[in-house]
């Protein structure tokens, strides 16, 4: 929690406070980069101008609107997605070659580890990972994800269905299918 | 299952990385404060560029808004003089001794005729008779006679004859008298008898034949070449009257052809769009000058259609569908049916179509100069021109680099076709339904100036072909 003298402090451009907002702050901000930029050498880039945005707008957070982390996850990703429009960086986390083979044991999803459920979704057909991640982990609404992604709601309602089937699909299938359909 | 999403989002909200050194604040300090340098800067050339266009645009109206001012401010000052003046230099171009200080120093003589606060109702009375008499004296220089000898007897005759003419009308030779002061004296004393009148004419022509030859001849000349060409010469009274207006409003509606005028470097952008027939209305105001030209300005919207058709393959993946009827066995014997079931491996070849419509809505201020040429009740208009997306919509997707972005949110990243330039040729024909009123056909073709995209590697230059009816009405 981010007390609110800091982000008055920060409003005034204190330096202090900017160092001590940015402390407090980043560990979650480097596991957010690190979720949608794969490419380590972009996320220093992406982290600074994401702070630097967060630091010229704070005056505009409104703490009756939503959690101060919820308003920092939000700029975050949207300056990953600036980013690959920017095309300097690929979209996501592209086919993990080295990702760790899903484990061979009845399948539940909440009992796969992260990075099991991170190979699972990085095999997902294009879009469907982008609406899952920004839906399901990052608590985006639709018409959010519709903004962000240039899509309708609609499209969005139905890529996080489709989304879904292929999960189940793929998680209701014995263990040997699945390890060896990838 | 929802809950075990809500599992995988704990397990990745829980989450926290170690953060990496080259992430310690003393690290990033720099490049942050430098990025907010870079970003106030960017924010503050936006607002600038913005402000700056704004007050171009303001001062673009202003000079617009001033010279249609301008414009009716004089029509207002003196609306009978520009009239009367003339009537009055029609008359005294036609009897040459007058003529030939009407034409050395016309503002002298527009000057005169304001002193001489002539009614509007007179000066209009006055420009018509007027008029008819040129029109006479048109059909006198089509036939000239045979036994003219010089051009100098040939200016006598007309102006005997058009003298003979004009006395028809005291008023109009009065009033004609009264603004040209002294020049007339002659001619008011003729009007009492028509032979008297020649020889007075006659008398004055040669009396000042120094001053008046030479001038006299040149207008003549000039006259005989030129004056059938002139709109006022055309033989329909009603395009006559119209053509003493200078003000003239037109309504169109149509139809417009379209492309986006794509060109790209990379394949990848190639573009999946096309133009569709979409709708067009022009209010368009004309302001004539002399000798045919007028200027233009109004406003055009345009409501201009794509659609968007793209397909892309995606990856194949392969579906297993569980426990599917394989085969069905028949014992011949018992009659006993069985069916042998297994799982079937299908392969899915996915495509992606993306098919949508795009809307580019535009409001543009065009500026035009033209001419106009008449004939019967026909009248044909030519421009050339510029016109200023002064206010523009767009909605839908735009296609870039294989991605779909929002039209709306695309704008000032990928494309941006506010305060952007045309420019267009148009012609147009109207006939004539009344003294008022003309039913009007044209045809426009705009291209734009400016490239619409907002990277250097694609261009986009939409042109168009406007086809559009409607109604002109002829203003006092």
């Amino acid at each position: 929690v981010i007390n609110t003298s800091i982000i008055k402090a920060v409003e005034r451009r204190d330096e202090k406070a900017c160092q001590a907002l940015y402390e407090q702050s980043i560990a979650y901000v480097y596991t957010v980069t690190s979720r949608y930029i794969s490419n380590e050498t972009d996320i220093p880039d992406i982290i600074q101008e994401s702070y630097a945005r967060l630091f010229l707008n704070i005056a505009s957070f409104d703490p009756t609107r939503g959690a101060f982390k919820s308003w920092l996850r939000r700029i975050v990703i949207n300056q990953c997605f600036q980013h690959y429009r920017q095309g300097k960086s690929p979209r996501l986390h592209v086919a993990l070659d080295n990702a760790p083979p899903i484990a061979d044991k009845e399948l539940g999803l909440h009992e796969l580890s992260k990075e099991e459920i991170e190979s699972l979704l990085s095999k997902m057909p294009d879009g469907y990972q982008e609406v899952f991640m920004l839906v399901i982990i990052d608590e985006f609404k639709h018409s959010e994800v519709a903004q962000l992604l240039g899509i309708s709601v609609e499209a969005s309602r139905s890529q996080l269905s489709r989304a879904k089937k292929w999960i189940r699909k793929h998680l209701t299938n014995t263990t040997k299918t699945i390890v060896n359909g990838f | 299952m929802d809950s075990e999403f809500n599992k995988i989002k704990d397990k990745f909200q829980k989450e926290k990385q170690n953060v990496p050194g080259n992430l310690d604040w003393g690290k990033m300090q720099a490049g942050i404060f430098s990025k907010m340098d870079r970003i106030s800067q960017e924010e503050a050339q936006k607002k600038d560029g913005k402000l700056l266009r704004r007050s171009l645009l303001l001062l673009l109206l202003i000079f617009f808004a001033g010279i249609i001012g301008w414009i009716c401010f004089t029509q207002q000052d003196s609306p009978s003089v520009d009239q009367a003046a003339l009537s009055t230099k029609t008359y005294v171009e036609n009897t040459e001794a007058k003529g030939l200080i009407a034409l050395s120093n016309p503002d002298k003589v527009l000057n005169k005729v304001s002193d001489a606060k002539i009614s509007a109702s007179a000066a209009r009375y006055d420009q018509k008779e007027v008029i008819t008499e040129r029109l006479q004296a048109g059909v006198a220089v089509k036939k000239p006679k045979k036994a003219l000898l010089s051009k100098e007897a040939n200016t006598e005759n007309l102006v005997f004859d058009k003298e003979a003419k004009l006395r028809k009308d005291q008023s109009s030779l009065n009033v004609s008298t009264d603004q040209t002061g002294g020049l007339t004296s002659t001619l008011n004393t003729s009007d009492s008898k028509e032979g008297g009148s020649r020889s007075a004419i006659n008398a004055s022509t040669r009396g000042r034949e120094g001053i008046a030859s030479l001038a006299s001849k040149q207008y003549l000349l000039r006259w005989e070449r030129g004056a059938m060409e002139s709109p006022l010469f055309s033989p329909s009274s009603i395009m006559e009257r119209k053509d003493m207006s200078k003000h003239q409003l037109g309504f169109f509606l149509g139809q417009s052809i379209w492309d986006m005028g794509y060109e790209s470097e990379s394949p990848e952008d190639s573009s999946f769009e096309t133009g569709r027939v979409s709708f067009t209305a022009h209010l368009d105001y004309q302001y004539k000058l002399s000798k045919g030209f007028f200027l233009s300005t109004g406003l055009i919207y345009q409501d201009l259609q794509s659609r968007l058709d793209w397909t892309t393959d995606l990856d194949d993946y392969t579906v297993t569908l569980e426990d599917v009827v394989l085969e069905v066995r028949r014992d011949a014997l018992t009659g006993e049916v069985e069916e042998v079931r297994g799982d079937v491996e299908v392969q899915v070849n996915a495509q992606r179509q993306v098919r949508h419509h795009n809307t580019y809505t535009l409001l543009q201020v065009p500026f035009a100069v033209g001419m106009t040429h008449s004939s019967s009740s026909l009248k044909w208009s030519y421009s050339l021109g510029g016109s200023l997306n002064l206010l523009s919509q767009n909605q839908g997707r735009i296609l870039f680099e294989g991605e779909l972005f929002n039209l709306e949110e695309a704008e000032t990243e990928l494309l941006e076709n506010q305060f952007k330039w045309n420019g267009f040729i148009r012609t147009g024909v109207s006939y004539s339904l009344n003294k008022r009123l003309d039913l009007g056909a044209q045809l426009m073709y705009q291209r734009s100036l400016n490239n619409w995209s907002m990277e250097e590697a694609v261009r986009i230059q939409p042109q168009q072909l406007n086809i559009s009816l409607g109604l002109l009405f002829t203003l006092e």
